[in-house]
């Protein structure tokens, strides 16, 4: 039987890397625990394999990232129709421009943290590939086969995100 | 570190600003709600497939099924020629009860052939013919000789 304090200290470990992944990807905390815990049953239903490997990082990562996008693939077809609105997007450019609404307190703010929210509220279908490209280091192909689309339409949404997200650092 | 296949700057600044960025720090609920559904699942794992159940057991429910499947092959002449007087007599009888059940609803369809036909539809048809006669012979005595007093 696994034995659950080593499964413990795994998982303090290792909780902050998965929820950052998760929460990069998803945008929303809730969801990002739910799929933190999705994650770490996974982990502990072959904790046996996993639990002193060298990989265990990789394995965690690579997992987090398959449930997260499954996870959004529900919502796929919604996805897909506000990727082509480009009215959309324009939105998402000016409410970056004009700031957070929902920030209520005046005066200078962390610049890290008003890029994290940005990040958190681009639209999926341009936060995701970002997040594969900047955080997890996936190349355009990479990315594009991941998320079943082509490569242009990558090379389109992260160019639109840092768009949205370059207006947020002026 | 340079992103494969990258065509941005890496001292452009939001990809510095991105790459700078602090990792999120997990909630302090996640780690609790994680081992309490460890706990569950040590108190009530789920059961296993044939594939997950050790080696051993493995083998030894794979011989087990295939001495079923040999012993079935030895042993069915013999139950065979157990059992063939025991389905020999059980299928005669079931014969004589069809037969019997024949034999029954032949006798019924003459019974019926000989009653119905020559003695229902012909009443049937007196008692309808009579009823509409009463029928008419009432309505004209209640429109002509009673002046249609009834209404």
């Amino acid at each position: 039987m696994t034995d659950a304090r080593a499964f413990e200290a795994f998982l303090l470990e290792y909780q902050d890397m998965v929820y950052a992944t998760a929460l990069r990807l998803l945008g929303n905390p809730m969801e990002a625990e739910d799929v933190a815990q999705t994650v770490f049953m996974k982990a502990f239903e072959r904790f046996d394999q996993i639990g002193t490997s060298p990989s265990a990082p990789g394995w965690l990562k690579t997992v987090t990232t398959n449930v997260c996008l499954n996870h959004l693939s529900r919502y796929r077809n919604r996805w897909r129709f506000f990727s082509e609105l480009s009215r959309a997007d324009a939105h998402a450019v000016d409410s970056w421009t004009s700031g957070p609404q929902d920030s209520g307190t005046p005066g200078p703010r962390d610049p890290n943290t008003a890029l994290d929210e940005a990040l958190m509220k681009l639209p999926p279908h341009q936060r995701v590939p970002i997040v594969l490209f900047h955080f997890d280091d996936l190349s355009y192909q990479e990315i594009a086969e991941r998320l079943g689309v082509s490569v242009g339409k990558v090379k389109t949404d992260i160019h639109r995100g840092r768009e949205a997200l370059r207006a947020v650092l002026r | 570190m340079t992103p494969r296949g990258v065509d941005f700057d890496p001292l452009d600044p939001l990809t510095r600003a991105l790459r700078q960025l602090p990792e999120p720090r997990a909630p302090q609920t996640l780690a609790p709600r994680v081992m309490a559904a460890v706990y569950a699942r040590l108190a009530h794992p789920p059961a296993r497939t044939w594939f997950e159940w050790p080696r051993v057991w493995q083998v030894s429910s794979a011989a087990g099924v295939l001495a079923v499947l040999v012993g079935m092959v030895l042993v069915w002449p013999m139950a065979v020629a157990l059992l063939q007087p025991a389905v020999d007599e059980m299928s005669a009888r079931a014969v004589a009860v069809v037969h019997n059940a024949e034999l029954t609803l032949s006798i019924a369809g003459v019974f019926f052939r000989a009653v119905w036909f020559p003695l229902v539809v012909p009443f049937l048809a007196v008692v309808t013919v009579m009823t509409i006669a009463c029928a008419t012979v009432g309505a004209m005595l209640d429109r002509v000789a009673l002046g249609g007093a009834s209404r």
